[in-house]
């Protein structure tokens, strides 16, 4: 399959001296782009299904939604999101800034340590976190026991304040890692022409490098944003309901399939509306792209403010990392002889089988979409495989949904005509087998897999394949000799990012799993719901361990 | 003649171990255009830089207008220091128009003034229709230009220019120039510039310091530099040209190959203790257009190689005793590589080395 890709590659611009081909390069329909065209609507599909619910009669369900849940889920998801944009752009830009003018005594380990809480799953950091500052917990049972009294004054971290300071300690790397991307290519250069037009450093910062940073930690805080909106696990642990855990509820508790439809429906807007902007941010930034300034000498910090920058971004690992990990080990060591049994070890394989599956089927239908657009180059191919990447934006609760009722609709169909032709019960083919769940995480993690592959073979050019054959090598030497190598690193990096997703996953895997099917992720789910955070920690402290990989990939690439 | 606007003395400069500016010195007047001249690692832009204010030097100091900007114990702020500076990749703001950029500098003055001041910039760099647009939405000579006018607006005492015509193609590389060297000329700007390209140079400066391991080898014209390299780099580096082994015949002659050249004054460190003069070595350089095509001169060289120039063809001619020389030779003597030529010498300034 792949050689055909190649054989026609190399015509496509010498497709002149080939008549016979050149009249039928371009078939509406070819198999490469059937194929695009059927992932883009294994894609669609849930979209349009959530998004019709909201034109078809639900009856009196939004009556009764309006007059119950939907305005303090409303109330509830904006200020959420409101506290975590103005979290996250306080912590990412500040220690981007930091990070990436001034130089001070372990700059360097902060800079990529300051990445490290990307490998905590949000609903992690937010369950060690209520395990230490809750009424039960450590700090509060210590601080008791020495003054005496009932700690009134001590804040709940079970509020809106709570979830908003897990949620910023989870997702602030997004705005960190943009924010300092943009400071590192810019920042100096644009801050040394401001200085030669007589601005001086606070004046260059607030009036140039920061303006001109702004796509750049728009676009991070838009990440967080979508991380925000999507999250499952931290809101249910602090029982603070959004739209997910609405559309759970609504899902399991009454199972009511149409009300997490229609909430669903809602969710899937307002996130498409952020689509829309965060696309218009990224042709901002595409403008704005500036060479890395050759002289990049930073500002040395001294003294005291040497002293207070470093007791900051350590006072930020702290909490988002050493803090949590810490605990989550002193837990895991604890319960170890309780929790590392028969049952650790299947959730364990679960997770593992789950994520090896996803991750083989991701990255097949990764490659399939990257020799389709090397295939064809036209417009509809390409916006057909954007649309298959937008996967990545549904929330995994909407997404559950989106899947779960053509599924259905579908079982419903083969079974009325098994009875119908074989006179058989086949009962329900698809729901409730891994198909589903793997659908469902590929839909989902696709763009995860897509990238890093398709920036691998944008580097074999197509002149390269020409330069090739010109030496007189045939497509499958080429194929062995040229993609194969260029594309394998591509490959791996692309099948550990979505692995190690999957494992993370929480809210698909928890709607859409096989009955009595536990992953890691699920179990987390359910003792932390019933506050057992001991018994949550060997799985927490499994997901964590796997979450370092990527961040270990991306520090091993950015090296290079 | 007035005092210097800019004097740089005995400054140095060392990244970490390794020292990039090394007791480098220099004086600039008001409304001269100065070059720093070198391969690239010579630490021309270094200096450029310490002059700016952006980087520290470690000895010696440098005065802008009577002013002490730079020490080794003190560092004025480049906002401080009245220069304006072109930078390499014009370091435009992205999300400013090209009148917002020009404007950027300006914020001491009045809004009027800065408009009429906008307004006087875009004429003379010819931007005038273009003020609305955005960086990314012009061509590269557009952003060149909108570079040197937002340095030029604040009336700078010093302007620097870091290569600012590197990431230019070759004809539009001679235009600019041409046009930026009447625009500083016309305002009076004292202005350095750094630069690999020699031509450059020499459209613009006038006087350029070709710089090698962090030192200048010599500060002088472009036609100096030519026709008077101090020492060989210099030779070498500015324009073409071989050098020839010579034996010397007294103080004042040196024979060559060719024939015996009179000399005005021989290379400091010719006559070697205990040697005869007879015996004292020095290496001559001859430009290629020290050797003349002519038919009728006795003296015979073989084609080795020749390069088409348009006008000119530049040959390479090995003469009988085996040395080289190149010959700058108008293109109707067409000859064919292995013919001999008669050339003769015409060398008006004999420079040789010790």
């Amino acid at each position: 399959m792949k050689n055909d890709a190649d054989v026609n590659n190399t015509t496509e611009k010498v497709g002149n001296f080939y008549p016979a081909r050149f009249f039928n390069r371009h078939p509406l329909i070819t198999g490469w782009r059937f194929f695009v065209f059927f992932i883009a609507a294994v894609v669609l599909i849930p979209v349009g299904v959530v998004i019709s619910s909201l034109f078809s009669p639900a009856g009196d369900i939004w009556q009764h939604l309006l007059e119950t849940t939907l305005p303090g889920l409303l109330y509830n998801t904006f200020w959420l999101a409101l506290g975590v944009i103005a979290g996250t752009s306080l912590l990412g830009v500040s220690l981007a800034w930091f990070t990436a003018v001034y130089e001070f005594p372990g700059r360097k380990f902060f800079s990529w340590a300051l990445l490290l809480p990307f490998a905590m799953p949000a609903y992690v950091t937010a369950f060690v976190m209520l395990g230490i500052f809750d009424f039960t917990g450590p700090i509060q049972t210590t601080l008791r026991a020495w003054s005496g009294s009932d700690l009134l004054w001590f804040p709940d971290i079970r509020s809106r304040m709570g979830v908003i300071i897990v949620m910023t300690l989870a997702f602030y790397p997004y705005v960190y890692l943009l924010a300092r991307n943009a400071f590192l290519t810019q920042g100096k250069r644009s801050l040394e022409a401001a200085q030669s037009l007589g601005f001086n450093r606070r004046q260059g910062f607030l009036y140039v490098t920061l303006p001109m940073a702004r796509p750049w930690i728009a676009g991070g805080i838009m990440l967080a944003l979508m991380e925000t909106l999507a999250d499952f696990g931290t809101v249910a642990v602090f029982n603070y309901d959004t739209f997910t855990t609405a559309i759970y509820k609504a899902w399991f508790s009454m199972f009511s399939l149409s009300a997490a439809s229609q909430l669903a429906s809602l969710l899937i807007i307002i996130v498409f509306i952020l689509i829309l902007l965060e696309q218009q941010l990224r042709a901002h930034m595409r403008y704005a792209e500036t060479k890395r300034s050759q002289y990049a000498s930073r500002i040395k910090l001294s003294g005291w403010r040497s002293w207070a920058v470093i007791g900051f971004i350590m006072a930020v690992l702290f909490f988002a990392f050493l803090l949590p990990v810490s605990q989550l080990v002193f837990w895991a060591v604890q319960s170890f002889s309780a929790g590392f049994d028969q049952r650790y070890a299947e959730f364990l394989w679960h997770s593992l089988l789950l994520a090896a599956f996803a991750a083989f089927i991701t990255c097949m239908v990764a490659i399939m979409l990257v020799y389709a657009a090397r295939r064809h180059h036209d417009g509809v191919t390409r916006a057909a495989i954007r649309v298959a990447n937008m996967g990545y934006a549904l929330p995994g609760t909407v997404l559950a949904v989106g899947v779960f009722v053509p599924i259905a609709w579908l079982d419903a169909r083969l079974s009325e005509l098994a009875a119908y032709f074989f006179q058989i019960d086949t009962g329900l083919l698809i729901q409730g087998t891994l198909a589903t769940m793997l659908i469902a995480f590929m839909t989902r993690f696709l763009a995860v897999g897509h990238f890093p592959i398709d920036s691998a073979m944008q580097r074999i050019t197509r002149n390269i394949d020409e330069a090739a054959r010109g030496l007189g090598l045939s497509s499958l030497t080429i194929l062995r000799k040229i993609h194969i190598p260029v594309l394998r690193s591509g490959i791996f990096t692309a099948a550990t990012l979505v692995f190690v997703d999957v494992m993370k996953e929480m809210p698909i895997t928890l709607m859409t799993r096989p009955f009595g099917w536990d992953t890691l992720a699920v179990r987390i789910f359910e003792m932390t719901s019933e506050g057992e955070w001991e018994q949550a920690a060997l799985p927490a402290v499994t997901l964590v361990l796997a979450g370092m990989i990527p961040i270990v990939l991306f520090l091993r690439q950015t090296e290079k | 003649m007035n005092s210097p606007l800019l004097i740089l003395s005995h400054i140095q400069h060392s990244y970490g171990e390794q020292t990039v500016v090394n007791d480098l010195s220099l004086a600039l007047k008001v409304g001269e255009i100065g070059c720093l001249l070198g391969p690239s690692g010579c630490g021309k832009t270094t200096v450029l830089r310490c002059i700016g204010g952006f980087e520290s030097i470690s000895s010696g100091e440098i005065v802008l207008k009577g002013v002490k900007v730079s020490n080794d114990r003190y560092m004025m702020p480049p906002e401080q220091r009245r220069i304006g500076m072109v930078f390499q990749d014009y370091a435009l703001f992205p999300h400013l128009s090209v009148a917002a950029n020009i404007n950027f500098g300006l914020h001491r003055l009045s809004k009027p003034e800065r408009k009429s001041r906008v307004n006087e910039l875009m004429q003379i760099v010819g931007l005038a229709d273009v003020a609305e647009k955005y960086p990314h939405e012009l061509s590269g000579g557009q952003q060149q230009r909108v570079a040197l006018a937002r340095a030029l607006a604040p009336r700078p005492d010093l302007l620097l220019l870091d290569e600012p015509f590197s990431n230019l193609d070759v004809s539009l590389r001679e235009r600019l120039s041409m046009e930026v060297r009447d625009i500083l000329s016309d305002q009076n700007i004292t202005a350095i510039l750094v630069t690999h390209d020699q031509h450059e140079a020499f459209a613009l400066a006038d006087k350029i310091g070709v710089m090698d391991k962090g030192q200048i080898q010599q500060w002088d014209t472009a036609y100096n530099l030519y026709h008077r390299p101090v020492n060989r780099f210099v030779a070498d580096f500015i324009g073409q040209g071989v050098l020839l082994p010579g034996k010397v015949l007294s103080p004042h002659q040196v024979e060559i190959e060719l024939g015996v050249l009179p000399v005005k004054m021989l290379p400091q460190g010719w006559k070697k203790p205990d040697i005869p003069i007879e015996d004292c070595k020095v290496d001559v350089l001859l430009r290629p257009d020290d050797i003349v095509y002519d038919d009728a001169s006795p003296l015979r060289a073989v084609i080795t190689h020749k390069a088409f120039r348009g006008a000119e063809i530049l040959y390479t001619l090995r003469l009988a005793k085996g040395g080289t020389v190149l010959s700058l030779v108008s293109s109707h003597h067409n000859h064919p590589i292995g013919e001999k030529i008669g050339i003769k010498l015409e060398v008006d300034h004999v420079v040789a080395f010790g």
